[in-house]
């Protein structure tokens, strides 16, 4: 596993989650006044309360795709703009100039799989395309529509597990080499 | 451009569906050396550009009270070739179903004159055979389903600690 991998905090707060539901789901076998008082459960008929653990457990996890896919994006995005510094250092020093601020000023808006794509070639091409069905899967949980299904179902775990992957072979394929910054080097301190 | 819907995906609902019924089968054995109950039954899935189907559920019983389910959710799984749930009263697992041989693609490495080719393995580190796997939350390593390790994940379920 990364040890610097943005989608820990997401992870590990889901993580968390997950294990409160499951307290709470053995404390309300025995429930006490002190333990429920004052919660959701004091009011809630004893008999619905599997059913509305189990509807919050499912609400919470689909949350948490959706927090750990934009953390992704947002790596993407970032690790995107370090190739500001690539193309700024070309020639001729003008032209490269501003075709590096108009990529930066530009590459937020881009299409999220057109982005996916250019990593096509160091990235396994069948994570690149896991990464796109976690982002599908992101959007059917975003815009749920009940008459149509997902075109492929995730859970946290899954879309963790396929992340941080993608962000492990981004990493290990995209450190620029010594001789790509001994090229860049000059034209980044001028 | 691959469409994202097909990338990286193998779909096949029919083996799916007889992948799932030889679990179903194979537990139901492990259960009945644990001397609990087992009841057969089905789940009939809607997923996008298949038609409606059914595939095989049970229902996992000790003295009359409902251990877990382990039920079919679908086919069409992010990476992995179709899953089925364990789930009882304080949690549930997602048990999914690894290819063992998955095909083998080119890393390029270098640009221009530099440009290579280095071949990277695919398959997934833990899976070494075609079968049902749980991965482990927070390691993230997908472990083979034997009847230790499902009954392991039966008790963690539903808090029955087997005598």
């Amino acid at each position: 596993m990364n040890s610097h991998n943005p989608l820990d905090p997401v992870y590990k707060a889901y993580a968390v989650a997950s294990d409160c539901f499951r307290v709470v789901t053995r404390a309300i076998r025995n429930p006490s006044k002190e333990l429920i008082d004052r919660t959701h459960f004091d009011a809630i008929d004893p008999a619905t309360v599997d059913t509305a653990v189990d509807i919050a457990a499912q609400q919470a996890a689909d949350l948490a795709v959706l927090a750990l896919f934009a953390t992704f994006e947002r790596f993407v995005i970032e690790h995107l703009q370090m190739a500001n510094r690539l193309l700024a250092a070309g020639y001729p020093q003008q032209y490269s100039a501003k075709l590096a601020q108009k990529f930066e000023n530009e590459v937020e808006y881009w299409k999220f799989g057109e982005v996916l794509n250019l990593f096509k070639g160091e990235v396994d091409p069948d994570l690149i395309g896991q990464v796109k069905q976690v982002k599908q899967y992101r959007d059917w949980i975003a815009h749920r529509n009940p008459k149509q299904p997902p075109a492929a179902v995730s859970n946290p775990e899954m879309a963790y597990d396929v992340l941080t992957r993608t962000i492990e072979q981004i990493q290990q394929t995209h450190m620029p080499t010594a001789e790509v910054m001994q090229d860049v080097a000059p034209a980044l301190v001028e | 451009m691959n469409d994202p819907r097909t990338e990286g995906v193998q779909f096949s609902s029919r083996e799916y569906v007889q992948r799932v019924t030889h679990f179903v089968e194979e537990v139901s054995g492990w259960c009945k050396d644990r001397e609990l109950t087992v009841e057969r039954g089905a789940v009939s899935l809607r997923e996008q550009a298949v038609a409606p189907y059914e595939a095989a559920s049970l229902k996992i019983l000790k003295d009359g009270i409902l251990l877990g389910s382990m039920v079919p959710v679908g086919s069409r799984v992010i990476g992995a070739e179709g899953r089925v749930d364990l789930i009882g009263r304080v949690a549930r697992h997602a048990l999914l179903y690894h290819l063992g041989n998955g095909p083998v693609f080119w890393r390029q490495t270098g640009t221009g004159g530099n440009a290579a080719s280095s071949p990277s393995r695919r398959i997934r580190y833990g899976v070494h055979c075609d079968g049902w796997y749980w991965t482990e939350a927070t390691i993230l390593k997908p472990k083979h389903i034997d009847k230790d390790l499902f009954l392991d994940l039966l008790t963690d379920v539903s808090d029955y600690e087997f005598p």
